[in-house]
């Protein structure tokens, strides 16, 4: 029996020891800043580790990695990308690791501003990256008069991408008003159309709804209130409203049947909007580089086209407001070598936002938020392209995504509460109750 | 499954000689604990330690950057007070009982039908077997995209029968996960059924084929009792296995619509890594621990497992 226990006391220090070592190695990767471990890893050799995140200027990520690298073999970087679903976390959980990228990719917002606070991101001071942004884009990037990120892509307002080919069929007019919205519903089911596309599934494409809603009815002010975390500031009427609007639509049969189940990233909603199956899509506009680049053959008939999303009949918002994404970024890693940062800070400023980069872009009839793209904005003439140019020229206000403009705990709530009004799983009044709780949580 | 030490069965001692067996264990070599120690280490390093970290986790309010702030007891009361963790915790409950009952009767009759040796049976058993090969990513990425109701099978081009937003109606997406969960994890249990039924003798089939029974009083009267305990192994498995359900269903449906597959290794998921609240998330974690732990003990306690006495006595 004695052999047993002393077997047993054995085996327990064995365990206590291993577990000991195991917390020590443990310790020593906490998620502490400014640690000798700083700096990315995961790529080969000693290149510069950039994210980037699939979507339709990804191309251009790459060619400029490429022409950098063939100019400075002795400086290499590596792009690494990923596609929309689950990068954020995987970003905060590499950042707060000590394991993040030399470069990130990120939206600006909240999400970037609790990195920067964080001291996870280093501030770019670079005139000559800072001064060609324009200035609501800059905007989205700027904390405590610091500019944090350089724009990578285009400016992306959430329009309405609609089929012209469906629209001459029914002979139908796109939406100026909410209502003449509203009242288009009918004509596209009376043909077995669905009237809108939405990839519901993916959540985030059913926020420009409730952002372009309470804008328009209630103004600007109302989300600042959010964003401010002002006590009960879900609480205007302008949200019940806007929420109200959304579950007339749903009843109406305002989206294509089975939009719970539609991802984003499937391409299966824009697919529906192509083959004309859906009429419109309440979208950002960098759905029409994702549709030029699966279906150039519909875009280059014209069938592709946009209008603003529309005006709302008694709202006291500015119908010539914006609501989407200004821009998205990459950002310095503030753990990077001082080499690394070097190399990311130049390759910013050389391979980036040139003239190459520029005219890549606006191929995709896409815009990019710097003022040295306006020459060749000019040269082309590209309707898309200048619908999205005159609409962020004429925006007295663009705001962010919601999902990106308020911290990550109280978007989630968001995203998932909202999911609930479109299916008419909850109420506005539940809505407001369960949203208001959020607020001021940090 | 089998225990290292083969016990003698209750009621068997003495009746094989005196002593002996006594004298057979001393003479054996004496294991040295030591042997446990890789065990060991990983299981500590892996479970224990990361399950000591979640639990002081728990106490704190941690945004994944930074240091954490102790809270105290907020997340526990904010986590057992919030109704999504006990509609999350049905949700898991469903689930589990639904993957249970899908997947026992089926694994367990291809496995028996598979048990036999046979060209035709081995390489059927290899085909089937692939399912389980595959990622559960890559598995949910083919059900999701077979079951698009526009462009899929589910749509308009596809059977009639199919033709529904499986995915996307509350209602049935419930069913939709049970099913691909079963056919992604229905060949392991076969496996398991597959070589437990290899190991009943042949003589005890031969006995009660003399005696006229048929195939399926032979099924019931043999082959379940003498599966016991892998029905036990298998069930324990699957119980045990759908509470850490998430890789799947976070790639098919992303727990939607609503909150309808909002399984609760999926919600402590979206609670940690997308509303970056490790603390509450950690508590959750917890949760799924002990009821983790809760269910196999007692499953093994309920079943008899522990005692594993041998089905073939007096062969």
């Amino acid at each position: 029996m004695s052999s047993t226990t002393a077997r047993r006391v054995r085996a327990t220090a064995a365990l206590i020891g291993a577990a000991l070592a195991l917390a020590a190695c443990g310790s020593g990767t906490q998620p502490q800043l400014g640690g000798a471990t700083g700096g990315a890893t995961g790529g080969s050799g000693d290149a510069a580790i950039v994210w980037g995140l699939e979507g339709g200027q990804s191309d251009s990520y790459q060619a400029a990695v490429d022409r950098w690298n063939a100019d400075h073999p002795d400086q290499p970087i590596e792009l690494q990308m990923f596609g929309n679903e689950g990068y954020k976390d995987k970003l905060r959980i590499a950042l707060g690791a000590g394991q993040g990228p030399d470069l990130m990719f990120s939206w600006g917002g909240a999400a970037l501003q609790a990195y920067v606070d964080e001291g996870y991101v280093d501030p770019i001071e670079d005139p000559a990256i800072i001064d060609r942004h324009l200035p609501a884009v800059l905007d989205t990037v700027t904390f405590d008069g610091k500019v944090y990120g350089a724009a990578i892509n285009n400016m992306q307002p959430v329009v309405i991408l609609y089929n012209d080919a469906v629209f001459r069929q029914v002979g139908a007019t796109p939406p100026t008003t909410w209502d003449e919205l509203v009242e288009l519903v009918p004509v596209f089911e009376a043909q077995g159309i669905a009237p809108i596309a939405l990839a519901g599934q993916s959540k985030w494409p059913q926020l420009p709804y409730l952002g372009y809603l309470v804008d328009r009815i209630g103004g600007p002010e109302v989300f600042d209130a959010v964003i401010a975390n002002e006590p009960d500031a879900w609480s205007h009427p302008a949200v019940t409203q806007a929420l109200t609007e959304i579950q007339d639509l749903v009843e109406a049969g305002g989206f294509v049947d089975d939009y719970a189940s539609i991802a984003y990233e499937t391409g299966a909603a824009d697919a529906l909007l192509y083959t004309g199956r859906a009429a419109m899509m309440v979208v950002l506009s960098q759905a029409y580089s994702n549709i030029k680049n699966a279906a150039p053959d519909f875009v280059e008939a014209g069938d592709l086209k946009a209008v603003p999303f529309p005006a709302y009949d008694g709202g006291t918002g500015d119908p010539a407001n914006l609501v989407g994404n200004p821009s998205n970024f990459w950002s310095v890693n503030a753990s990077a070598t001082d080499e690394h940062k070097e190399t990311v800070q130049a390759f910013l400023a050389e391979q980036v936002m040139n003239d190459e980069y520029i005219g890549e872009i606006l191929d995709r009839s896409a815009v990019p938020g710097v003022t040295t793209a306006r020459d060749q904005i000019a040269e082309r003439d590209d309707a898309f392209a200048g619908l999205v140019v005159d609409l962020t020229e004429a925006a007295p206000h663009f705001q962010l995504s919601w999902d990106q403009a308020i911290n990550p705990s109280q978007a989630e709530q968001l995203t998932t509460h909202l999911d609930r009004i479109f299916l008419l799983q909850s109420t506005p009044e539940e809505f407001v109750a369960e949203m208001n709780a959020t607020l001021d949580a940090k | 499954m089998t225990s290292p030490v083969p016990t003698v069965p209750a009621g068997a001692t003495g009746t094989r000689g005196d002593g002996v067996p006594v004298r057979r264990g001393r003479e054996r070599q004496p294991v040295s604990a030591w042997l446990l120690a890789p065990a060991l280490i990983l299981f500590g390093g892996f479970a224990l330690v990361p399950l000591g970290g979640a639990v002081a986790l728990s106490f704190t309010s941690w945004n994944g950057l930074g240091t954490p702030a102790w809270l105290g007891l907020d997340n526990w009361g904010a986590v057992l007070t919030d109704d999504v963790t006990w509609l999350t915790l049905g949700v898991t409950l469903k689930v589990m009982v639904g993957t249970w009952l899908v997947q026992t009767p089926l694994s367990l009759l291809l496995g028996v039908y598979l048990a036999p040796r046979g060209r035709w049976r081995a390489w059927m058993a290899a085909v089937y077997f692939v399912a389980l090969l595959l990622s559960s990513s890559a598995v949910a990425l083919v059900f999701k995209n077979l079951l698009d109701p526009n462009f899929g099978l589910a749509g308009p081009s596809g059977p009639a029968f199919l033709q529904h937003a499986w995915l996307g109606d509350p209602n049935t997406v419930l069913v939709a996960v049970i099913l691909i969960i079963a056919w992604h994890f229905v060949p392991l249990h076969t496996l398991l059924y597959q070589a437990g039924a290899r190991q009943i003798p042949g003589s005890l089939y031969e006995a009660a084929q003399l005696d006229g029974a048929g195939t399926v009083r032979r099924f019931f009267s043999i082959t379940l009792p003498q599966l016991r305990y892998t029905i036990v192994t298998s069930s324990t498995l699957m119980l045990v296995g759908s509470l850490t359900y998430f890789d799947l269903v976070f790639v098919l449906t992303a727990g939607g619509p609503g909150y309808a597959t909002r399984l609760l290794p999926l919600h402590m998921y979206l609670t940690g890594f997308t509303a970056t609240e490790m603390g509450r998330a950690s508590a959750i974690a917890t949760i799924l621990a002990v009821v983790g732990l809760a269910l196999s003990l007692g499953l093994t306690r309920l079943s008899g497992f522990t005692r594993m006495q041998s089905q073939q006595e007096g062969l």
